[in-house]
């Protein structure tokens, strides 16, 4: 085993950063169904089904950002040897992480909003066949 | 006993899982969707099954047949690092397909409803 801290680093980040998403997922889409049932009128099934929907892909974005920004570059002008070193990069990495947790949770609010003053918008009756006047 | 080996049968564990677990929440939650579309029961749950069955071949299909392209691994290190990059690039390609079919079925929906 060559280098002890990366691993080290690596173990500390993972659990971190995979619980994060999980716990702000949950939080997030446990309070959603509020709009979700407002922007649907009150049905439930296709409003927790779009819930759901949504909740799988922020976890899929999230666990492949997640994955994506862990590895750590090291080279001979950036060894990783330090303790020091240690927590500089693990607080780069979860900080980041975690502003990006932030930003797609209000990506997700934004959509939200979006969809329930769509919903409440009073939709335009038209009708559907244009009856020419008779002329006579 | 090589670490490739041993990535590999890792990367196959959390994929299969992920893409199972995936597949099988869309189903059950899209069968609303596609209901709405299709209106009559067993259409859309012979519909709702074949895009599950075609979903799990696509991507299971992917998922393996990747594994060919993979570097050889000489450390714990490496093997962190390629075991993640790799599961990420499957959990992007599955987030990406996931949103797009939620966009094509909300604008079918649309239409559907306001053909009505």
């Amino acid at each position: 085993m060559e280098n002890k801290l990366i691993i080290i680093a690596y173990a500390i980040y993972l659990p971190i950063a995979l619980l994060l998403t999980f716990y702000v997922a949950k939080t997030l889409f446990k309070n959603a169904k509020v709009f979700m049932l407002d922007i649907f009128h009150g049905k439930e099934e296709i409003a927790f089904a779009t819930n759901r929907l949504f909740e799988i892909g922020f976890y899929l974005m999230n666990l492949g950002f997640a994955l994506l920004i862990l590895k750590i570059h090291v080279s001979e002008y950036n060894p990783f040897e330090t303790t020091q070193k240690l927590i500089e990069t693990l607080s780069y990495k979860i900080g980041g992480f975690s502003i990006y947790l932030g930003v797609m949770l209000f990506l997700n609010l934004m959509l939200f909003f979006r969809g329930r003053r769509k919903a409440n918008q009073p939709k335009p009756i038209a009708p559907k066949t244009f009856v020419r006047p008779a002329t006579t | 006993m090589t670490y490739n080996t041993i990535s590999y049968i890792i990367y196959a564990i959390i994929t299969i899982y992920i893409t199972v677990v995936v597949g099988y929440q869309c189903y059950k939650s899209g069968y609303v969707y596609v209901l709405s579309i299709f209106i009559e029961e067993e259409i859309s749950m012979s519909i709702n099954k074949i895009l599950l069955l075609g979903y799990y071949l696509t991507n299971l299909g992917y998922a393996i047949t990747i594994i060919n392209t993979w570097n050889t691994i000489n450390s714990i290190t490496d093997m962190v690092n390629e075991l993640s990059l790799r599961i990420a690039s499957i959990v992007f390609i599955l987030a990406g397909m996931h949103y797009m079919n939620m966009i094509v079925l909300t604008l079918w929906r649309k239409t559907s409803l306001s053909k009505k």
